[in-house]
């Protein structure tokens, strides 16, 4: 396993090479190995497949703008392209100027559930995800990744570039984070 | 009583979650972490996890794919048609 992990990584490291030099074939094989991982992160975020799929495409441009810039920090590039995908998410949620937009998606099952419990539950998801927002770059990855995408601690390791024994670290901190910010965030606040 | 930091003690905690093992009696192996465990625990169940089939369209992913678009020059919005819901 760690032989074809490490085929893999150099693999994908030849991909990139090839993409900085402008091969447009390479980056559309890097396009279809992260493309659905990228979407995800951002629905999560957006919770609108016209802005997931619009966001997404944007991420891939910028990359493909950037990419002689991924080379240079050296961290596994789908962790590059999901910082692209949240800084692109976040740029769009604050232009967002209907607050109701904010809701799509959150809750799909509404219409059999109790009114009360259905409007408690959304501020709370609400609140939830704008903590999930204000978390730094690695801690917001192992949050979505490890609870949303329902990952493994290996899984999740890889794809950040850190150990196992970091991630686990680094979920510590995140939920203690997303505790304080919701806290700070109060139950009744909502936009 | 299991010798753990609060790292270790809230993996357990949140694999017996994951499982849908008894939490508390995990729980019960950190006394010394309860209060803040359970406060995590608490935040780690809000999470909800994202349905498999929420995935881009293969007619987005064909129309997005970078050899497709860059062949004519810059990337150009991608729109979706008006019959197709927003929402997976």
């Amino acid at each position: 396993m760690l032989k074809l992990d490490t085929r893999r990584t150099a693999d994908e490291r030849e991909l990139v090479r090839r993409s900085i030099r402008r091969d447009a074939d390479a980056f559309g094989e890097l396009y279809d190995k992260h493309v659905v991982r990228v979407y995800r992160h951002i629905y999560y975020l957006v919770g609108s497949v016209s802005e997931a799929e619009d966001l997404t495409a944007q991420t891939f441009l910028q990359a493909w703008e950037a990419i002689h810039r991924y080379e240079e920090r050296g961290a596994p590039f789908v962790s590059w392209l999901l910082r692209i995908a949240h800084n692109l998410a976040i740029s769009h949620l604050r232009s967002r100027r209907d607050s109701a937009q904010l809701h799509d998606g959150l809750v799909d099952d509404s219409r059999h559930r109790d009114p009360e419990h259905v409007a408690e539950q959304l501020g709370e998801e609400i609140r939830l995800r704008r903590a999930i927002l204000r978390l730094g770059n690695d801690q917001r990855q192992v949050i979505i990744l490890r609870f949303v995408e329902d990952l493994d601690y290996r899984e999740v390791a890889s794809i950040i570039g850190k150990s196992v024994a970091a991630v686990r670290v680094i979920q510590h901190r995140a939920l203690s984070a997303l505790r304080k910010y919701m806290r700070e965030d109060g139950p009744q606040a909502v936009d | 009583m299991v010798k753990a930091s609060v790292v270790e003690a809230l993996a357990d905690c949140l694999d017996a979650m994951r499982q849908g093992a008894d939490v508390e009696a995990r729980l019960a192996r950190y006394p010394a972490y309860r209060a803040e465990l359970m406060a995590l625990l608490e935040i780690a169940s809000l999470i909800r996890p994202l349905p498999e089939d929420v995935v881009p369209s293969l007619d987005f992913c064909e129309k997005t794919k970078p050899s497709a678009l860059l062949a004519d020059g810059p990337l150009q919005p991608y729109r979706l048609d008006e019959d197709t819901p927003d929402i997976h």
